[in-house]
């Protein structure tokens, strides 16, 4: 059984819209990106599988239920982008208030997540940064020991060690049988834990791929120096003799460019500029985003 | 409700009693002391002192505040006539307690923490509604107990307990009324952060809409509009708490939490 079965939503907000079409399942026990840039509708989406907003049209279910039933969110576990905690409380009392919802005993749990994540129990939680808030809601949405975790932009104010933590985390979580669904614009989050991703654009899934398939899109990040200033003058060379070139970028001697295309061609075109180093690699996901993707805003598109 | 539904509203009862305490006791404190100042000052005051100042208010202000059938002697009947405030402020933050429980989700941004949580929104919020009842009941209660002690240790006349009770009762119902209303208006007001006006002006606006029903006959008919005129102190004391009015208040309490619960189940929550 699909984890996430969507099927044409659509959100309307009085006149515009907020997401259209989207459609996409998410298979059971995998890690699942959903990217975009700000705006483009992946809180929306996330915010109809989780109850808080109601669809327009369209269906979405988790593990078969209809999102509109908070039998859903059963096993559910989500992790805001910008989580807000109850000010008056500390730490250890709402996660055990927020547990309660949830059957079962996850004391346990919840000390080795604390542990996991340097989390001070007795904290109140008014006095809490950013990243402390976020490490919270993470403790909050995996205590229950849940079958889907949803987290929305999840390392945003987490610094290096918490985030790598929580990408080892994550894979745990999907080797034990959890679904996860990481929603994020940061796209070397995505790339590192993720095997499929949902491109979402002004409302729509413009592409669903894995994330191997869409980092071969015989998409080349070429990278090259040259030991005389001639770096411009050969930049404009090269436009002129290779078609599918894109995203130019120059630092003094040192040019960078994405191709598409024929690599002899390429290689011919690189040779005859005499660069003293030249780096040929796979694109990122966020090159494949940038050059495929990354349209204008179109008139007429709001998102939550 | 099914039974299934009780230990989740026990869960968000017992979060929301914790979370509106402070609140509670700071509207509760100044209330008793009040209502305890005025008890204090009772055998002072039932000597005939009250008897003129009351007789120095001109006839249409006596009539309004249903003064002119009182027997001041009555520990009960002095009490009703300084109970304006207590009513008032008993109703204000009930008031506010109903429309800011709700909407606090909504201004604190916490709505994601709760809302996500494997439960109807239905069961959530007769959490909320519950906690609300429950400190309209407390706090009536705790400021009958303090008035009940202080006049039975000092006033000179029996206490008369059941008019007394009776009293509270009416305060109690009023206090549940606009405690449903602030609910109401919550769930159906777009922005949180307005609701707590609304419900301030409602609370103020049906108290003084009572006050102007009584000075004339032609405006008489706009007592029905003020939920304090229903359960009005002086009247207690003289004919009883009238059941329709107590029944009815109950009622408009009941039918706002129901009609705030449904609003609410429909409502796109963005934060």
């Amino acid at each position: 059984m699909d984890a996430i079965e969507i099927d044409h939503l659509r959100k309307d907000y009085g006149a515009r819209i907020g997401i259209e079409n989207v459609s996409f399942t998410v298979p059971a026990a995998t890690m699942f990106g959903f990217i975009g840039p700000n705006g483009a509708g992946k809180t929306t989406t996330i915010r109809i599988l989780l109850g808080l907003l109601a669809p327009t049209s369209g269906a979405a279910r988790i593990f078969g239920v209809d999102v509109g039933s908070p039998r859903a969110r059963t096993g559910v576990g989500y992790v805001a982008g910008e989580p807000q905690l109850y000010p008056r409380m500390r730490v250890g009392k709402l996660l055990a208030f927020l547990g309660r919802f949830h059957p079962g005993d996850h004391a346990a749990r919840r000390r080795a997540l604390a542990d996991q994540f340097e989390l001070d129990l007795d904290a109140p939680s008014a006095e809490l940064s950013l990243g402390n808030r976020k490490k919270v809601a993470i403790a909050a949405a995996l205590q229950h020991a849940p079958r889907l975790v949803i987290l929305d932009e999840p390392t945003s104010g987490l610094d290096p060690i918490m985030r790598a933590r929580l990408h080892d985390r994550l894979r745990a979580e999907v080797a034990g049988g959890t679904t996860v669904v990481v929603s994020s614009h940061v796209l070397a989050d995505i790339q590192a834990v993720c095997e499929r991703v949902a491109i979402v654009n002004h409302g729509r899934v413009v592409a669903i791929d894995d994330v191997r398939a869409l980092r071969r899109r015989e998409l080349r990040r070429v990278r090259a120096a040259f030991e005389d200033g001639r770096g411009g003058d050969i930049l404009a060379g090269l436009t002129q003799r290779l078609a599918g070139l894109q995203g130019f970028e120059r630092c003094g001697n040192r040019i960078a460019f994405l191709y598409r295309g024929d690599m002899p061609t390429l290689l011919d075109a690189l040779a005859a500029a005499a660069p003293s180093d030249v780096q040929i690699e796979e694109a990122s996901l966020e090159d494949v985003f940038l050059a495929d993707f990354a349209t204008p805003k179109a008139v007429g598109h709001v998102a939550a | 409700m099914s039974p299934r539904d009780v230990p989740v509203v026990r869960i968000v009862l017992a979060h929301e009693l914790r979370a509106h305490l402070r609140g509670a006791l700071a509207w509760t404190l100044p209330l008793a002391a009040l209502v305890a100042l005025v008890c204090t000052l009772q055998p002072a005051m039932s000597n005939g002192l009250l008897a003129a100042k009351l007789a120095a208010m001109p006839e249409a202000m006596r009539r309004a505040f249903g003064l002119e059938l009182l027997d001041l002697q009555r520990p009960v009947a002095y009490l009703a006539t300084n109970f304006m405030m207590v009513s008032i402020g008993i109703a204000v933050f009930t008031g506010l307690l109903g429309s800011s429980i709700l909407a606090k989700e909504e201004t604190l941004h916490t709505a994601e923490l709760l809302y996500t949580q494997p439960v109807s929104r239905a069961q959530l919020l007769a959490g909320k509604a519950a906690c609300v009842a429950l400190y309209a009941i407390a706090i009536p209660l705790v400021i009958a107990l303090v008035a009940g002690g202080l006049l039975a240790a000092i006033a000179d006349r029996p206490l008369e307990p059941a008019v007394l009770a009776q009293l509270f009762a009416g305060v109690t119902v009023l206090a549940l009324c606009f405690g449903g209303a602030g609910l109401l208006i919550a769930a159906v007001v777009r922005d949180a952060r307005s609701a707590n006006g609304v419900v301030l002006g409602v609370v103020l606006g049906t108290f003084f809409l009572g006050v102007i029903s009584a000075a004339s006959p032609r405006v008489a008919p706009l007592r029905w509009l003020s939920p304090f005129k229903w359960v009005e102190p002086t009247a207690i004391v003289v004919h009883g708490l009238a059941v329709i009015g107590a029944v009815g208040l109950t009622g408009v309490a009941v039918g706002c939490a129901t009609l705030a619960i449904r609003q609410y189940r429909r409502r796109d929550l963005h934060a």
